[in-house]
């Protein structure tokens, strides 16, 4: 029978241990053994990548022309030949193919859903960042300061969560429209319209997240040890109560993009003959039985962006919810 | 004693503090009612020593250790901590005071950060102050960690890793980082299983004696305070019964709810009888407490002028000995 002692005295020096993890190195660690998110990751990048190639390639350094207008080889299949000997050498598509075959002025698709890449992504990204941005700081503020009062009149929880009904009112599909048909017609104003449009669910997320946590004792055990509240609010109770948002958020990237088709089929997205995978679906809608592929692909690339920042988003929940890592 | 002098001086001397909680209720959500969490307590501690304070669910022994710490805001009252009025600080000020005074929580489930290494949540005060960074930073938490019983891979562990009483060490390391003066234990081992309880307690006795820390214990297990506590105050519905060094207070009580209180204490002794004290009914609420003396409605020993009189503040013995008790029976 030999006891361990419980206590034992032996002087450390970091030497004898390694150096703790980095929080960035856990999170590595565990994000990638998610394949499904780590798979969506790489088409993301893949996809940014694209994007960011099919505007320099369309607008910068004109390889792929998307403003070509080709009347007698319009409707053509994806992968057909253009018509020999009637289209003008300067005409004819950059790999001698349409790719992704042609519409109904015989625009080549695959040098327009090129262009309109890196305008959908954008919009995704940036409008869905800004409503999660704006959401998250509204709703911690409502949460975490809740009965403060403002010149001892109304508490600041009231006021931002009222704001947040009255901008719940109002119809925000034809709020964007109004403000974009006053607005000179710009690609950013529509993602900046988009992201202050659609931030309210992310608000009130945060806010029932960080009511709830405030009262719990680590929360006073910060304010005990003279925690500064931006960082009570930011290291402590923002990080527990981003689950939700980031699930939101992920969703609310597929939201702005078809917003932004949505804008576009009437006519006050993007201006045409600018493309994007919103007004490459609208405008083959009116064709979906001659001529499928204008529907089909602009309607797979959202698909795809969609879930691959779904399963993304899921893969970042995981492996930023301590709880939920496999070690 | 109010004089105040370098050596006599108390390490904490709270003064008729007071907290309401307002109760809200109507169209306007008007106060309608105060709740008398704590009503005109006032008691002190001396360097080194563990105060125990005692009192049943709801009697508000919880809220005078907040409000200790400035973690609720008193009604009123004053709180003399190192000779500085804790209540009348700025947030400034206030934030580097909050390096002498520190506080361990009863649920160590909800006390830690569930997203942060117990290496962050450790180092995060030394963090904020700017006591240590890098290796220093690292170096220190080590030591916190090796001194609460914990092994240094614990770092970059997180919290629901732990068992409860590994945690209850993490809140304690956690506490001390900041090298306080003063730690309150709310209820600090009361989670617990007895025998992980006995290491805790036995964790803070050496913690005291290495660093002279002073213990505001707060606690509803008897045994725990003659065991830990060299003073005991012991509060009912938000007043101060009795306050008194510990052998005075299990030896001879003197407020009828101290003796009441003992006599339901459980002994370790199975065959042992003692003479229960039942008293009737329940705790009154807070809300409308009862005139006079607040333990009139169960007092077994109640008088016609308990009713009507709040009773004074009768020293037992000499003043020095620090034994107070508020009670109409001990008048002359």
């Amino acid at each position: 029978m030999t006891s361990t002692p419980v206590h034992t005295d032996v002087t450390l020096s970091s030497e004898t241990l390694a150096p703790p993890e980095t929080p960035w190195q856990e999170f590595w660690r565990t994000f990638k053994k998610d394949k499904l998110a780590l798979g969506s990751t790489v088409i993301l990048i893949g996809l940014l990548i694209v994007g960011l190639s099919g505007k320099i390639f369309t607008e910068w350094i004109v390889v792929f022309d998307t403003e070509v207008v080709r009347l007698p080889d319009k409707f053509k299949p994806p992968l057909s030949t253009p018509s020999q000997g009637i289209i003008p050498e300067q005409d004819l598509p950059a790999l001698g193919l349409y790719l992704l075959g042609t519409d109904e002025l015989g625009r080549d698709v695959f040098a327009r859903m090129l262009q309109g890449s890196f305008v959908s992504l954008s919009i995704g990204f940036v409008a869905a960042g800004l409503s999660m941005i704006i959401g998250v700081i509204l709703g911690a503020l409502a949460g975490f300061f809740g009965t403060v009062k403002i010149f001892k009149l109304v508490s600041v929880d009231t006021l931002i969560m009222r704001f947040t009904d009255v901008m719940l009112c109002i119809p925000t599909f034809f709020l964007i429209l109004t403000v974009v048909a006053l607005l000179p017609p710009s690609i950013y104003n529509i993602m900046i319209v988009i992201g202050l449009t659609s931030w309210m669910g992310n608000c009130r997320l945060v806010r029932a997240e960080i009511l709830a946590l405030r009262e719990q004792d680590f929360v006073q055990a910060g304010k005990a040890l003279g925690l500064p509240e931006h960082r009570i609010i930011f290291r402590h109770l923002v990080p527990n109560a981003m689950s939700p948002v980031l699930v939101s958020t992920t969703i609310g990237v597929a939201t702005a993009i078809l917003t932004e088709s949505a804008l576009s089929f009437l006519g006050f997205g993007a201006q045409p003959p600018h493309a994007t995978w919103g007004n490459i679906l609208s405008d083959g809608k009116g064709f979906i039985f001659d001529a499928p592929w204008l529907v089909m692909i602009p309607g797979t690339a959202i698909f795809v962006v969609v879930l691959a920042f779904n399963l993304v988003g899921e893969g970042l929940r995981e492996a930023l919810n301590p709880k939920l890592r496999r070690r | 004693m109010t004089e105040r002098s370098t050596n006599g001086q108390p390490l904490l001397e709270v003064r008729r503090l007071k907290k309401y909680f307002p109760v809200r209720s109507g169209l306007f959500s008007r106060v309608s009612a105060w709740v008398k969490a704590v009503d005109d307590v006032s008691f002190m501690i001396q360097t080194g020593e563990t105060f125990g304070l005692v009192g049943e669910s709801g009697c508000g022994k919880t809220t005078v250790g907040r409000t200790i710490l400035r973690l609720m805001e008193p009604t009123s009252g004053e709180a003399i901590f190192e000779g500085e009025n804790i209540f009348q600080l700025d947030a400034k000020t206030l934030r580097t005071r909050r390096r002498r005074m520190q506080i361990v929580f009863q649920d160590p489930y909800s006390s830690l950060n569930p997203r942060m290494t117990v290496g962050s949540i450790i180092g995060e005060p030394l963090v904020v102050h700017g006591l240590a960074k890098g290796q220093e930073l690292t170096e220190r938490v080590y030591h916190l960690l090796q001194r609460v019983g914990l092994r240094p891979e614990h770092y970059s562990r997180y919290p629901h890793e732990f068992s409860g009483g590994q945690r209850q060490r993490i809140g304690i390391a956690r506490a001390l980082a900041l090298n306080p003066k003063f730690i309150v234990c709310d209820e600090a081992v009361s989670a617990l299983d007895v025998s992980i309880q006995a290491q805790i307690i036995n964790l803070l006795k050496d913690l005291q004696e290495e660093y002279h820390l002073s213990y505001l214990f707060i606690t509803h297990d008897l045994n725990l305070v003659e065991y830990l506590a060299d003073h005991v105050a012991v509060m009912y519905l938000g007043k101060l019964a009795e306050v008194a060094p510990v052998e005075a207070l299990f030896t001879e009580p003197k407020h009828p709810y101290t003796q009441a209180l003992l006599s339901a204490n459980p002994l370790p002794d199975p065959k042992a009888t003692h003479e229960r004290i039942l008293l009737p009914g329940d705790v009154p609420t807070p809300l409308n407490p009862p005139s006079g003396c607040r333990f009139h409605t169960r007092c077994p020993r109640v008088m016609d002028h308990c009713r009507t009189t709040e009773p004074p503040l009768i020293h037992i013995g000499k003043p020095e000995d620090r034994h107070t008790v508020w009670c109409h029976l001990y008048e002359n």
